[in-house]
């Protein structure tokens, strides 16, 4: 299995709507593959919210509509925050039946008021149990992190290094969200807090935008990337239903498979996208995939280990912090990212010789998680 | 309850009865379901080990046992939410409006002429037009409900009474309130200086009525005097300690006195910077002179033209009557300027211009 086109648009606050960044992001990635459209036999498409924010639903007779005349099987994905890696998922599975599968994911974010999307987003959190309880993300990751410091000494100046690694990398990458803003420690620390102890620089911001992959059973040039791993685990949707809070299991579940798949340990990892929806959560997807102990994610972080230049580069696009965080692209953009950096073709911020990439995507507070491993071929 | 899928054995449901905080987080951020910020989000470890996830408006520190009941659970249904009568549509009562509605309550807002409320409405949307979200304007709007019948009041868990200073028209509202309104209500008037235990006769269960003396602007002035008759019952004083505190005021509780606090001192104060200005000297002098030499944020002149010019004399006859001091008697350019109408901002003039 191998990923043989990428595609993304810029992510931010974008004019296009949502169906003219869809057809951007496919456009890109049939370009960038040598098949053609009508190579495609099956497309999934990842979107969280576009039945509130732009009130569409059946989004993949919407796609089909962008596609005039192919009328193949599209299927809609939805898993919160990890939609965009369960579609690569369902995509991958699909290569049982199908020679080339192309994955969409996209979100249109930037049209609602900010209390709308707050509650919006809240909607990855159960009914019952979360969101009327005012449950909102930042609350439960901020819980998380409180655990988290309590447990392992673990403060909030290492949370800010890393927002500001994350948008040091984002200034590198000419798609990302806040490419253009140079962020201080100052800025990072002297912003408004949003949910004790995470403040305004430990969330990641509300985007537009949309990423594409082509998927083949077989290969198809020397710039295609090896799938070697994937798997998907959940999880209890809430917090509440769970015995720890520093800790995602199916994070946990799905790294140990997928790197059982590849055959390799974390420490052969070359470059990871972690799921950084939150600072702490990037601290929480290094101890769970494994490429760090509990609690020493912490110690990594103080020792700049997973900067650009440090041992295991860590979100060098900018990571959902800083490249962004349009849901439904957000899982496909970390794979853009891993094939790109393993294609050797990332520019200013090419991790040198990077062979094996892992990509960790979350819905939720970890009700989902996705783990992809890919290859380099060059 | 049904059988567990795995294992077939009967599900049962348990009963939690005591909670101890594990977690808790400061909620800056409103969302449309809940947006009256800050609330706390509580992570609670019940006698058996479950985790629960609470809501509250009261702060906790880890390890802090509570009961559940105890937790008030905020604004997701309104109709938990304590409902706020207020009667009156003038500068008070307008901003009462919104300020309980911004903080995520209820209101009616009650007037004798549909006009009055219309343009109270007109009013709030204008001030509240600040708030750049429209959809936050809105979530406000639909908390304020109008009405021109007084029985529409039946259902409400609190009443402000705002109303002219006279104490014949109070008297004859309340006498109509106290009957119209549930038996456990709680009657508040924000009167300025009239003597609540006077007001107090003409209620019935007069133990639940109360002074709620709230300064303008309501939103920025944090101090609420607590005005208690005779007749208020420590359960009425307590809960509005308690109450004021939830709105983020500060209360002050006074015993019945004309003037109270505040306006016993001010009044005197207002009268005397008139005087100063009869005998010659120009109002930005006094205005200057006690902003730069007593550091107040503004002088007695521009403050007396916030209050309403018609407003200070009554609250002086109001005085001059419970105390007989000479102190108290008005100045003659207060007549002046009234009778001229000059009232103050409100009418575009009084010892100063404004543009309307």
């Amino acid at each position: 299995m191998y990923v043989i086109g990428i595609g993304r648009t810029k992510f931010g606050l974008l004019s296009e709507s949502i169906a003219e960044l869809a057809y951007k992001a496919m456009f890109e990635a049939i370009s960038d593959s040598p098949i053609s459209i009508r190579d495609v036999e099956a497309i999934y498409v990842s979107n969280f919210l576009g039945s509130k924010y732009t009130k569409q639903l059946h989004f993949n007779a919407v796609i089909s509509s962008l596609l005039p005349e192919l009328r193949i099987p599209i299927i809609g994905i939805e898993t919160a925050c990890a939609s965009g890696a369960s579609a690569i998922y369902q995509g991958l599975l699909a290569l049982n039946r199908f020679e080339n599968v192309l994955v969409i994911g996209v979100e249109k974010m930037t049209d609602a008021t900010k209390m709308e999307s707050t509650e919006y987003l809240a909607m990855a959190g159960d009914r019952r149990l979360d969101q009327e309880q005012g449950m909102i993300f930042p609350a439960n990751y901020a819980l998380i992190a409180q655990k988290h410091m309590e447990l392992y000494g673990t403060t909030h100046e290492d949370l800010s290094a890393v927002s500001f690694k994350n948008h040091k990398n984002a200034n590198l990458n000419p798609l990302a969200h806040f490419n253009y803003k140079k962020v201080t420690l100052d800025m990072i620390n002297r912003s408004p807090i949003i949910s004790s102890p995470l403040n305004l620089f430990d969330c990641s911001p509300i985007s537009d935008g949309a990423a594409a992959v082509v998927l083949s059973r077989t290969k198809k040039s020397r710039r295609d990337v090896k799938v070697v791993g994937s798997d998907l685990a959940t999880d209890y949707i809430s917090l509440s239903q769970r015995k720890e809070l520093t800790s995602f299991a199916s994070t946990k579940i799905a790294a140990a498979n997928a790197l059982n798949q590849a055959g390799i340990r974390p420490r052969d990892l070359d470059v990871v996208e972690a799921h950084d929806c939150f600072t702490i959560a990037e601290l929480l997807a290094m101890e769970d995939i494994g490429i760090c102990k509990p609690g020493e994610s912490k110690d990594w972080i103080r020792k700049e280990k997973t900067a650009l230049n440090g041992e295991l580069p860590i979100n060098t696009d900018g990571g959902l912090k800083a490249d962004g965080h349009p849901i439904g692209a957000s899982g496909i953009a970390q794979v853009y990212e891993i094939v790109t950096q393993l294609r050797g073709e990332a520019g200013k911020r090419q991790v040198d010789g990077a062979e094996i990439g892992l990509a960790h995507n979350v819905g939720g507070v970890g009700g989902t998680a996705v783990i992809h491993i890919l290859r380099g071929l060059s | 309850m049904g059988t567990c899928i795995f294992c077939n054995s009967e599900l049962k449901p348990t009963t939690s009865t005591r909670f101890v905080v594990k977690g808790i987080t400061t909620v800056c951020v409103p969302s449309t379901e809940h947006d009256r910020v800050p609330y706390y989000e509580l992570l609670l470890n019940d006698e058996h080990g479950n985790t629960f996830i609470k809501k509250s408006f009261e702060e906790f520190k880890i390890g802090d046992s509570i009961e559940i009941e105890s937790i008030e659970t905020g604004t997701y249904q309104a109709s938990k939410q304590k409902k706020i009568g207020i009667i009156g549509t003038g500068l008070m009562g307008k901003q009462l409006a919104q300020f309980f509605a911004q903080n995520g309550y209820p209101v009616l807002l009650f007037s004798r002429t549909e006009d009055g409320f219309k343009d109270a409405i007109r009013k709030i949307e204008k001030y509240l037009s600040k708030i750049k979200d429209p959809h936050e304007i809105r979530m406000v709007m639909d908390r304020i409900e109008t009405t021109c019948e007084l029985s529409r009041l039946e259902d409400v868990d609190l009443v402000i009474e705002n109303v002219i200073e006279d104490l014949e028209i109070k008297k004859q509202l309340f006498n109509d309130l106290s009957s119209m309104c549930s038996k456990n209500a709680i009657i508040a008037t924000n009167t300025s200086s009239l003597p609540i235990t006077e007001l107090a006769s003409s209620i019935y269960k007069p133990e639940r009525f109360i002074g709620m003396h709230f300064f303008n602007p309501v939103s920025k002035m944090n101090l609420i005097e607590i005005v208690y008759s005779k007749y208020t019952s420590r359960e009425t004083i307590e809960y509005m300690v308690d109450f004021s505190n939830k709105l983020g005021k500060s209360p002050i509780l006074v015993r019945d006195s004309p003037g109270f606090i505040v306006n016993r001192s001010l009044m005197p104060f207002i009268n005397e910077a008139a005087s100063l200005l009869q005998d010659g000297v120009s109002s930005d002098d006094i205005d200057s002179a006690i902003k730069l030499g007593l550091n107040h944020p503004m002088g007695p002149l521009a403050l007396a033209d916030l209050i309403g010019l018609d407003v200070c004399v009554s609250i002086m006859q109001t005085l001059y009557k419970g105390y007989n001091d000479a102190r108290y008697v008005p100045s003659p350019i207060f007549y002046e300027l009234i009778n001229k109408g000059h009232l103050g901002k409100k009418t575009g003039k009084g010892f100063y211009e404004y543009c309307r």
